[in-house]
């Protein structure tokens, strides 16, 4: 029974081959993050597609929230994205010092 | 049902935060879209505020602001969090998750989950495993 059920679920995970033309700097972008994180480009995908696929959809039109339609019409149009990440804590606690002190 | 949201995770949507702005945005829609309202401190808009004002400012929108406002709540800050805090060692954290169980405030998103384990009755997550818990 045991051989019978993991000769079914090998089938059902069987996976599927895919050609994808993406930009070039994203592919390697995308196989630096996943070899960060001992995954595969192919999984990280497959884990997004899951995700969108699993998320309840919520209207991007009137349903949505006037920050979710903003920024969903931003993302769209291509609006820059802020690329670093700053430590805030750090940041707050050398402007109060300055200010402050 | 109510759900905190850190510095991290607001600066990811005011600024659209390259790595993290999608995640936190699908966690927004999911939510708003399940009736759950966003809450914060007054303390935690601030800092979102200055910290992107200051250093993100090619990329800040004070549209994008004010839309930030009005899909979030405040929560107060009790003057017993502000005296409890004092016995952890982040007094910034502490105060947050003080006020989160004054207010009854059961999760929060942030991409510090570790720094809220002390407060065991918050489910301190970020927006990609609250995503995942959907799903689940």
């Amino acid at each position: 029974m045991i051989i019978t059920y993991d000769l079914l679920k090998f089938v059902r995970m069987a996976k599927q081959k895919l050609t994808l033309a993406l930009d070039p700097e994203l592919i390697s972008f995308g196989k630096n993050y996943a070899a960060g994180r001992r995954t595969s480009l192919s999984e990280l995908l497959e884990t997004y597609l899951a995700q969108l696929r699993a998320t309840p959809e919520v209207p991007d039109g009137d349903g949505a929230s006037a920050l979710v339609r903003r920024i969903r019409a931003e993302l769209a149009q291509g609006q820059p994205k802020a690329p670093h990440e700053v430590d805030q804590k750090a940041v707050r606690l050398e402007h109060l010092s300055t200010k402050f002190l | 049902m109510r759900i905190a949201v850190d510095t991290d995770v607001l600066l990811d949507l005011l600024v659209l935060r390259i790595a993290h702005v999608e995640s936190a945005l699908r966690a927004v829609q999911a939510a708003q879209g399940q009736g759950v309202q966003l809450v914060t401190t007054a303390c935690v808009l601030q800092n979102a505020y200055f910290v992107g004002q200051r250093h993100y400012a090619e990329y800040w929108s004070l549209e994008r602001w004010l839309d930030l406002l009005d899909s979030v709540e405040l929560i107060t800050v009790p003057k017993a969090a502000l005296e409890r805090a004092v016995d952890y060692v982040d007094y910034e954290d502490a105060v947050l998750a003080l006020s989160m169980q004054h207010a009854a405030v059961r999760m929060l998103w942030t991409r510090n989950a570790k720094d809220f384990r002390e407060f065991a009755s918050i489910a301190a997550l970020s927006p990609e495993a609250y995503l995942a818990g959907l799903t689940t």
